[in-house]
């Protein structure tokens, strides 16, 4: 997957999150987009999943531009497949409707096939028998895999993962990554902003070094882990490795 | 607990009612206490009571339509229309039912010349009502997290169907109980509607008090009747409200 950012800039008043980034991120699998909080990662990340319009820049997706306008903007989002931090599930619908409900709504499936795919995703990713549960009757680590289940249903051409796992307590974390790990044995796609470095490490072909709004450095993750190249890479890695 | 409420309610209920009969038993036994005239007229009665029922009724239902397009309309692209909806808001939330009804009656109705007066009645009453039922289902939509828009948006939600999928089947559990409270008091707030000479409950008590001269034998009935319809849809209202309140 190639990724080509330019000038891309994005402003919440006074305060500017992505300071005129430009850059080629050009990876087989799984990019991570690592740094401090505040860096920028997030709204990169929503900037690239199309639920936020950049100032400034463009960015274009296997040199596909991602669009503007909201008609074509929505098409966009709908071939991406985002999973939040809070699992954001529609809580009045129960996990198969959740995930079925992108199928039938934006994608124009029948009831039939949106269930088989939904059910045959929930089974996949060990949520048998809770098809039928509500977001509110299941863990945390459910919902997030529920949350991935809806992602993924819609066959998309790039998943996006913002902080997956940072409302999750340990073994719950655990199992959420698992789930990602699997999405990568699959072949799939993926852009992934995490605190959890030694997943990052394994998990990601490139990483991205975010900080102050700007792509610091980017390579790939062996190189970025064993020799970092700013120095504010190097502190980063020493303190957050360090425990 | 459920169970509990509904035992409080009832002995609620049971000891108010025991009091408003105390009350009228007293004022019975100081007045002259005669039924045989007011029950000649109690076809005239009955037949306010029932169009007092399809009045609100019919108000309820259009002012609900009028309402949901009003908050729509209030979070509509086009500032044009937010205004338009917002100062209809405010308007008819700033002034008395009573002046409504003189000015939208008796001014506007004659002007276009809407003859009917039932028809004028029950527009009039979902024009009042519609504000009020506009800024429940507005607060109802705005109750529902923005994360759950950012997702509906994420999946490549159409706004309609934002609307129809995510946000009105959350917002409806806001919006259903003070809609019950407010189907009460559009029950209530008909009774003005006697002014336009509209034969509804309280014209009906008004007339057989001025063809009985029993004034309390006329009146009391008539509270009675009120409370009759009333009291079924508040217990309704109470009962939605404590519903969703234990299913978050």
């Amino acid at each position: 997957m190639k990724l080509e950012l330019a000038h891309l800039t994005k402003r919440y008043g006074d305060h500017t999150v992505l300071d005129g980034i430009t850059a080629d991120l050009d990876f087989p699998h799984v990019l991570a987009l690592l740094g401090p909080s505040g860096g920028g990662k997030s709204t990169l990340l929503r900037v690239i999943g199309g639920l936020e319009t950049p100032e400034q820049g463009s960015i274009r997706v296997d040199g596909q531009e991602v669009p503007r306008e909201e008609k074509p903007l929505r098409l966009y989002r709908s071939q991406i497949g985002t999973v939040f931090q809070s699992w954001n599930l529609f809580p009045h619908m129960d996990a198969l409707a959740n995930v079925m409900l992108p199928l039938t709504a934006a994608h124009g499936l029948g009831t039939d096939e949106a269930r088989g795919r939904a059910e045959e995703l929930l089974d996949r990713l060990h949520l048998k028998g809770h098809g039928s549960k509500r977001p509110a009757e299941l863990s945390g680590g459910q919902r997030q895999r529920v949350a991935i289940a809806r992602a993924v249903a819609i066959r998309p051409k790039l998943l996006l993962f913002d902080e997956p796992t940072s409302a999750l307590d340990p073994e719950m974390t655990a199992e959420v990554l698992e789930v990602i790990a699997d999405l990568k044995a699959e072949g799939r796609t993926f852009i992934l902003v995490t605190h959890a470095m030694n997943f990052a490490r394994t998990v990601a072909d490139e990483v991205a070094f975010l900080a102050g709004g700007k792509i610091i450095e980017h390579a790939s993750a062996e190189d970025f882990f064993s020799r970092p190249q700013s120095e504010i890479a190097r502190r980063f890695l020493d303190r957050v490795l360090k425990y | 607990m459920t169970r509990h409420h509904t035992i409080n309610a009832v002995i609620s209920v049971m000891l108010g009612a025991a009091l408003l009969a105390g009350l009228c038993f007293g004022v019975m036994q100081a007045l002259s206490w005669d039924w045989s005239g007011v029950w000649d007229y109690r076809q005239v009665f009955w037949s306010g009571w029932l169009h007092t029922i399809w009045i609100s009724l019919a108000a309820l239902v259009l002012s609900i339509a009028l309402g949901l397009a009003i908050a729509l309309a209030r979070r509509s692209h086009y500032p044009a229309l937010r205004w338009f909806a917002a100062g209809y808001v405010e308007i008819v939330r700033g002034t008395p039912l009573l002046v409504q009804l003189l000015i939208l009656f008796y001014v506007v109705a004659n002007a276009i010349g809407l003859q009917d007066r039932y028809a004028a009645g029950v527009i009039i009453l979902a024009i009042f009502s519609g504000a009020y039922i506009a800024e429940m289902i507005r607060g109802g939509i705005e109750s529902v997290g923005k994360s759950q828009l950012e997702s509906a948006r994420a999946i490549g939600l159409t706004r309609a169907q934002t609307y129809r999928y995510v946000i009105f089947p959350q917002a409806l559990r806001n919006i259903l109980p003070p809609l019950a409270g407010q189907a009460a008091s559009i029950i209530k707030d008909s009774s003005l509607l006697s002014i336009l000479g509209i034969e509804e409950f309280t014209l009906a008590a008004q007339q057989v008090n001025s063809a009985t001269y029993s004034t309390l034998e006329s009146y009391l009935p008539l509270a009675v009747g009120y409370l009759a319809l009333t009291l079924p849809v508040s217990l309704l209202a109470r009962w939605l409200e404590r519903k969703f309140r234990y299913e978050t």
